[in-house]
């Protein structure tokens, strides 16, 4: 069973993720809303895929990704976010984040993210 | 006073037009339903008028969601709809399923509110920050029932009167019944700014 960590402070967010999550095909969902939760659970979890929001208090996603990869985690990480500005693009890129999605989720996207998993 | 040309104006309205169509089509696929949103209209105005522009100084059940705007552009942009469709916009998204009751259902509903701004505001931004090259930074979503305190509380505008431009559309769902504004707050220098940017992919001083 893949398992997948998503990161994200809003709760509905999290919410429609776990609703476009197709049930049949046993994936098993981690939440984490803070870099420090999103650490504890992907040290704990060693999920397949993280998918991180970049908008976030504190640290946006890519700084995350960047904390995740220091402290060891390796996972295959991507950004869920509505703001795709191409300076967001770049940074991703540059962080090694495979690739970002834009909000809001739905069942092709969900489709699209789940099918690129190795 | 200031006045804009014709075509500053035109210029303006188009550059809002594309980033919200862009937003309505983010929340089109939100609803799974048809979006119709307006042309926007673009209006200077004094920052003590921010309320009464937008035909919220006599309504009291008014929500509103918004994140603040810096770096390339300067200023504030928010979702506002009656405090009836936001919920009806809440159950369109997630079902009718009573999840909480009370006051936990009262945050879940700010939540829900914020996280559709964020993402109608974003998508917004987004396309009109690439297409103009520029950068804007997005500032934590915050969400609040509509007062002049709450309102000017987050909003950018409001230290001293000074002018300000507004540029807004409506945005509605008709089958589900739920319209709504998306409004965006600039100051007049970000205004200028965009104009002189404009101005420069015209006369080829910068590429597209």
């Amino acid at each position: 069973m893949k398992k997948i960590l998503i990161v994200d402070d809003s709760m509905t967010s999290r919410m429609l993720f776990k609703m476009h999550l197709p049930p049949e095909d046993g994936y098993e969902l981690h939440e984490a809303n803070t870099i420090a939760g999103a650490l504890e659970k992907a040290k704990e979890v060693r999920p397949e895929l993280i998918v991180i929001d970049y908008n976030m208090p504190k640290q946006n996603g890519v700084e995350v990704a960047a904390a995740l990869r220091q402290a060891g985690v390796n996972s295959d990480c991507v950004l869920l976010t509505a703001n795709t500005q191409q300076s967001v693009l770049n940074a991703a890129r540059a962080a090694g984040i495979r690739q970002v999605y834009a909000k809001p989720i739905t069942h092709d996207l969900m489709r699209a993210m789940l099918g690129s998993l190795p | 006073m200031i006045t804009l040309s014709d075509f500053e104006l035109d210029a303006l309205v188009e550059v809002a037009n594309i980033g919200m169509s862009r937003a309505a089509t983010q929340l089109s696929l939100l609803l799974n339903d048809e979006i119709v949103v307006s042309i926007p209209t673009a209006r200077v105005i004094e920052s003590k008028d921010f309320l009464s522009a937008l035909g919220l100084d006599h309504q009291d059940d008014a929500v509103c969601a918004g994140q603040p705007l810096s770096g390339g552009l300067d200023g504030y942009s928010l979702l506002l709809l009656p405090l009836d469709q936001s919920r009806t916009l809440i159950s369109s998204l997630i079902g009718n399923k009573p999840l909480l009751d009370g006051a936990d259902m009262r945050i879940f509903e700010n939540e829900a509110m914020t996280e559709i701004a964020n993402i109608i505001i974003s998508s917004a931004i987004t396309v009109m920050a690439d297409m103009l090259k520029i950068e804007i930074q997005l500032g934590a979503p915050t969400h609040g029932k509509k007062s002049v305190d709450a309102l000017f509380m987050h909003s950018h505008t409001r230290e001293t009167t000074h002018h300000i431009i507004i540029l807004d559309a409506r945005l509605n769902a008709p089958n589900k019944k739920v319209g709504g504004s998306l409004v965006l707050a600039l100051t007049v220098d970000s205004m200028s700014a965009m104009l002189a940017r404009l101005h420069d992919f015209a006369s080829g001083n910068i590429k597209v």
